[in-house]
Formats: C-alpha cells, sequence, structure tokens
C-alpha cells in the first residue's frame, strides 16, 4: 500500500524516507488549520463581527439556542487583532490556547525530521496512555455546560 | 499495520467552526482509534477512523445548510422589517 495515495492511514512516525515531521495527509491538515486561523483574523478586520448577525449565526444556537465551544470565537479574533486580549478571554476562554495548541501542531508538521525531536511527533506526545481526543472531547463539553448556565461568566 | 488516522484535527475544526454536536461525536470517534488499535482491535480502529472521518463531514455539512438557511432568515427580515433597528 502506497502511504502517499491513501489518506485512511495515519503517518509511520519511524519511517526514516519521511523529509517532514508529519505525514503527507497531516501536513495537509496543518495548511487547513493556518488557513482557518490567518482567514479568519483577515475576515475579523475586514468585518466586525461585533455586529450581530453580521457572519450570520452559530449553526448551534440556530438549530439549539445554546452556544458552542466555538461561540465567540470571530469576536475573540477581532479583539485579538486589535490587541485586547482579557476581550479575547471574555468571549471565548479556550480561544487563546486552542490558537496556540494548533498553530503549534501545524508548524510541527512541516518540520524537517531532525528538527523534531521523535517525542514530540504525532503519537509520541505523552505516555501512551495520555487520550489526547479524550481529553479534548471532555473539555469541550466541560465548557459547552459550563457556558450555558444562566449568567455564566464562560458565556460568549 | 499502520495506525488508521483518527481525524481529530477534522474534529476540533468543525466542532469549534461548525459548532455542532456532530463535531463532539468525530472526536468520540477519533478518541476510540488510539485504544482500539493499541488492543490489538484492528477492525475496530479502523471502523472508528472511518465514523470520526463521517461525523466531522456531518458536522461540516449541517454547518453550511444552516448558515445559508441563517442569511437567507436574516435577509429575509431584513427586507420585510425595514424598520428594525436590531438584527
Amino acid at each position: 500500500m502506497n502511504r502517499y495515495t491513501t489518506s485512511e492511514v495515519s503517518p509511520s512516525v519511524d519511517d526514516p524516507t519521511e523529509p517532514h515531521a508529519g505525514h503527507p495527509v497531516q501536513r495537509v491538515q496543518a495548511g487547513a488549520v493556518l488557513f482557518v486561523v490567518i482567514g479568519t483574523a483577515v475576515a475579523v478586520t475586514l468585518r466586525d463581527p461585533h455586529e450581530p448577525g453580521s457572519f450570520g449565526v452559530c449553526p448551534s444556537l440556530l438549530l439549539f439556542g445554546s452556544y458552542c465551544p466555538g461561540c465567540g470565537t470571530l469576536r475573540g479574533m477581532a479583539d485579538l487583532t486589535s490587541g485586547d486580549i482579557s476581550a479575547t478571554v471574555g468571549h471565548n476562554l479556550l480561544l487563546i490556547p486552542m490558537i496556540v495548541a494548533l498553530v503549534a501542531w501545524a508548524v510541527l508538521q512541516w518540520l524537517p525530521r531532525g528538527k523534531a525531536r521523535r517525542r514530540f511527533l504525532p503519537g509520541r506526545i505523552g505516555p501512551t496512555w495520555v487520550n489526547i481526543p479524550l481529553i479534548v472531547g471532555i473539555t469541550f463539553l466541560i465548557f459547552t455546560v459550563l457556558r450555558n448556565l444562566p449568567g455564566s461568566e464562560l458565556a460568549p | 499495520m499502520q495506525k488508521p488516522a483518527s481525524y481529530l484535527v477534522w474534529g476540533i475544526l468543525t466542532t469549534l467552526f461548525c459548532c455542532l454536536p456532530f463535531g463532539i461525536v468525530s472526536i468520540v470517534f477519533a478518541a476510540k482509534v488510539d485504544g482500539a488499535f493499541a488492543s490489538g482491535d484492528y477492525a475496530g480502529a479502523q471502523a472508528a477512523s472511518q465514523n470520526a472521518k463521517r461525523w466531522a463531514i456531518i458536522s461540516a455539512v449541517v454547518a453550511v445548510v444552516s448558515w445559508i438557511i441563517g442569511v437567507f432568515f436574516a435577509v429575509v427580515i431584513g427586507v420585510s422589517l425595514p424598520d428594525t433597528t436590531t438584527y
């Protein structure tokens, strides 16, 4: 099976012939992450998301009437681009940690193998019992519940 | 034998930007991939991988559809109620 043509297979982290730290599929994901982050930053400077409905309505708010873990992202990004960190945190507590984590991960995928230490490669972060999807999922769920409580400080 | 992709990044992006519980479902399936693979359940890992991908796509599609509906209603309300000052 050719690893460059199958998108169903994730990286062999020990493959010495791969010049980059990330598998080709993950480097595409990394590109998508950087495109979303930079594109969002540009979009919120062109159009103010603090104006209600200026970017449409969040599907969760529209369909279920409750905030999702991403609500406040656009307003937070707008405040971040104008340097107002406390307003960013007020709109979405997880926004800055998510940007840092996703951008760091994305950049790592494009580093040459030699520059990225083996233990930082995908699947090598922490001991094997550290389940990153589980941690992310539980964090999102708890955050979503907390910010939807009446009068919550975490609401966007 | 290579480990199937968990599509975690797509799950995170669709949860944050497509905002739907389906993104969470994708992350839940992503969480099952590693465990199943580690315990030797290769078919289960592959199935969880496919489900993670499927729910990320569903989340993205539903989000795009709801944005279209949302913009449509915003335009309709904006046109039909020109005196309204708020959205």
